[in-house]
């Protein structure tokens, strides 16, 4: 087992998930020995699981396309991961459009008129 | 020929089973790495630790840098990446060509990965799958092509150099109950020739720091 595989594995165990979830309740719950000077294969560790932690988020809500199977198969939830940050991205650049509308060059607002 | 079905069947039992602890004890391993900032392993059955650099160590490490840099810029024979690059051209290896080739195929690799979201088919994701390794190992081929071409770089050189210098002063070994640095000076460490230990020690000190 390569080593990243191995490191999602543990971002995706359970101890893990549930350890990450309670020090984000209980402030004084220690996730690492250190509380400073992360190292990078903490750093990457700790984004491994707020990811997993968001995919169950996902999962929690009945988004589409997500479920355990997805989730625990790499490839899949890299497939879904990619899908998730491609929508967030339509639908930024459809309300930067929407902002780009309602305010001119000078900064005031215009109102825009529409039939109904 | 039941009996050797059973036997075929029991060895890949016993296959499975050592890949789950093999597996397992690289969680364990990875499990010890992450839990402190101090990166703990062993080697030839001696316990080794990559610790933290300290101020003054670093301080240390940024001026031999600086004299490493001059004395590279000095040197006529060192390039620069972009220099290599430029020189590379001449000999008709386009570098630049490389990185839109890598781009070309994560787009590509991206489509297919799009493609596998909401299906269910398992002989359709095993299909996609197999696709996405391909370009997954094109791109690593590449990548590490394009490494090679420039890791005579002065950028490179230096960079090596650093993690050397940090490397001499972080790696402890274990004697009794006390930790004692593994060199006593930078000539000490460029004079070891534990290959085994310099490729864990490395590996391990490329999970500690950035860069």
């Amino acid at each position: 087992m390569n080593f990243m595989k191995a490191l999602r594995k543990m971002a995706n165990s359970s101890k893990w998930l549930s350890l990450y979830r309670y020090s984000k309740e209980i402030g004084n719950l220690k996730f690492f020995n250190n509380e400073q000077e992360l190292t990078k294969l903490q750093m990457i560790f700790l984004n491994w699981i707020a990811t997993y932690n968001s995919l169950y988020t996902d999962l929690a809500s009945g988004e589409e396309f997500i479920s355990e199977d997805v989730i625990n198969d790499d490839l899949r939830a890299e497939a879904y991961l990619l899908y998730r940050s491609k929508k967030y991205q339509k639908k930024e650049n459809k309300t930067t459009e929407r902002n780009k509308n309602i305010f001119s060059n000078t900064g005031i607002p215009k109102i825009i008129f529409t039939k109904k | 020929m039941e009996q050797q079905i059973n036997e075929q069947e029991k060895q890949k039992l016993a296959q499975d089973m050592l890949n789950t602890i093999k597996e397992e004890e690289t969680v364990n391993q990875l499990e010890n790495a992450v839990k402190d900032n101090i990166i703990y392993f062993t080697c030839k059955e001696q316990d080794f630790r990559i610790r933290r650099i300290n101020y003054k160590e670093q301080e240390a490490v940024e001026k031999e840098k600086r004299k490493k840099y001059l004395e590279l810029i000095s040197d006529p024979t060192s390039l620069f990446r972009q220099q290599w690059v430029d020189k590379y051209k001449e000999k008709g290896i386009d570098l630049d060509k490389m990185d839109g080739e890598i781009v070309k195929i994560q787009a590509n690799l991206e489509q297919k990965l799009l493609s596998m979201v909401g299906i269910d088919d398992v002989k359709i994701i095993e299909q996609i799958k197999t696709e996405v390794e391909e370009f997954k190992n094109k791109i690593y081929e590449i990548s590490v092509k394009k490494a090679d071409y420039l890791g005579f770089s002065i950028e490179d050189q230096l960079r090596t150099h650093v993690l050397q210098i940090i490397m001499s002063k972080v790696l402890e070994k274990k004697e009794g109950e006390n930790w004692i640095t593994c060199f006593k000076t930078f000539e000490d460490f460029q004079k070891c020739e534990d290959n085994e230990l310099m490729t864990k020690a490395f590996y391990w000190l490329s999970m500690s720091i950035e860069g």
